[in-house]
């Protein structure tokens, strides 16, 4: 009978010993959360690619990028240098300080 | 067929203003007269010259709760935001200041008169910071501390050219509003996409720098050059101009002349004109940085070189 206790002490002892080191190498090896790629619910939280800057346009073509014709478009506020173009009438206008 | 264009001009907010439309609607006329008439309450609410205009009142209100207009509470309101937005560069609150350097009344009046401000106080005295503006939106009331008085020129001037335009648009396919080079445009013109505008050279006001093409939306400059008067003080005859620095409470001192910005508002363009105009070039980057999604600039130095958001060049275009 002690000779059983005593087997039985060490098992319990060595499948606890063995339990705790699997555990420890399975979660070492395993992806953090909100790692990219995961694949799981963190991965859901990456962000989103943002668009390039644009560049301020300095080379004098008044149509390359012309921008929509309903009201402002805030992704195309960039300056260029031109020509003054026929406006059908408009008068001239300016922008000079105040 | 391309459409008519009317054009309406008359004086208002001391500077030249200019509304023109073009578009099949055949009230072109009423859409003109309704944008001046919005020109000129505008005007009437937010002069600091005026002495029954609201902000008038409320300078005198401070220390108290005072009932604002909704207009009042919409330029208030954005401009505690552009505070925050410009790390303080913008502060409506430097009126004192703004007395003290010569400009205590209206620059038509500045430039009538030939003789020059009288002496400024050596000391600049302790006034509360912007900041401590508190804004009550349930009950449209607003707490100016103690001390503390506005001076909503600029920003006011924007948001009624704003306001006019998108008035104005509502009877044209597409129409400007200039007041004083303050610009919002909506539209384009027939057969366009963009808009030519004429930027002036700050070193010789009145004379074409270039010619800008830009998108529908806000347009604004701000200058040293233009609202300048000379200023008698303790030290003797001073140049002064009417952008004062924060943090000094005098008039800026960079290297810069002018500062255009081109936003989708006006009021925007012309709040980041004057914070990048009051920044220089040395900090103008960290502005532009934190905001850069929002607005483009173009500045002019002494020597007449340019400046962008990310590049400098010389001047090879003339007007």
């Amino acid at each position: 009978m002690k000779t059983f206790k005593t087997l039985l002490r060490y098992w319990i002892a060595l499948v606890s010993l063995l339990g705790f080191l699997g555990g420890w190498i399975t979660l070492a090896h395993a992806p953090k959360p909100g790692q990219p790629g995961n694949g799981g619910a963190f991965g859901a939280l990456t962000a989103p690619n943002l668009p390039a800057l644009q560049p301020l346009n300095l080379n004098g073509d008044a149509n390359a990028s012309a921008g929509n014709n309903a009201g402002a478009d805030t992704n195309n506020f960039n300056f260029q240098f031109s020509n003054p173009q026929p406006q059908f009438g408009f008068p001239v206008l300016r922008t000079r300080g105040s | 067929m391309v459409p008519e264009i009317e054009t309406l001009r008359f004086r208002a907010m001391n500077t030249d203003v200019l509304l023109a439309a073009q578009g099949g609607s055949a009230r072109l006329a009423a859409g003109l007269e309704k944008a001046q008439t919005l020109v000129s309450e505008g005007e009437a609410r937010f002069s600091r010259f005026l002495e029954n205009s609201e902000l008038t009142k409320l300078n005198r209100a401070a220390g108290t709760w005072f009932h604002v207009s909704p207009d009042m509470l919409a330029v208030l309101t954005l401009s505690f935001r552009y505070h925050h937005l410009t790390a303080g560069l913008f502060d409506p609150s430097i009126l004192p200041d703004l007395r003290r350097a010569g400009y205590d009344r209206s620059m038509d009046l500045l430039r009538a008169q030939d003789v020059l401000p009288a002496a400024a106080p050596a000391l600049r005295s302790p006034r509360p910071a912007f900041g401590e503006m508190r804004i009550d939106n349930a009950r449209r009331r607003v707490f100016l501390p103690k001390g503390m008085a506005l001076d909503l020129g600029g920003i006011a001037k924007g948001w009624i050219v704003e306001q006019a335009a998108l008035a104005l648009a509502e009877y044209a396919e597409s129409c400007a509003v200039d007041a004083g080079g303050d610009l919002f445009l909506a539209g384009a013109p027939y057969g366009t996409t963009r808009w030519p505008v004429a930027l002036d050279d700050p070193r010789r006001p009145g004379d074409t720098l270039l010619t800008l093409s830009v998108p529908p939306g806000g347009v604004a400059t701000s200058t040293t050059t233009k609202r300048a008067w000379r200023q008698n003080t303790p030290h003797g005859e001073v140049h002064r101009h009417h952008l004062i620095d924060p943090r000094s409470g005098e008039p800026s001192t960079g290297d810069w002349l002018s500062v255009t910005v081109i936003s989708a508002h006006t009021h925007l363009s012309e709040v980041f004109a004057k914070a990048l105009l009051i920044a220089g070039p040395l900090e103008a980057g960290q502005l532009q940085l934190n905001e850069t999604s929002l607005f483009s600039y173009l500045a002019v130095d002494r020597e007449g070189k340019l400046a962008g958001a990310y590049q400098n060049m010389e001047i090879s275009h003339g007007g």
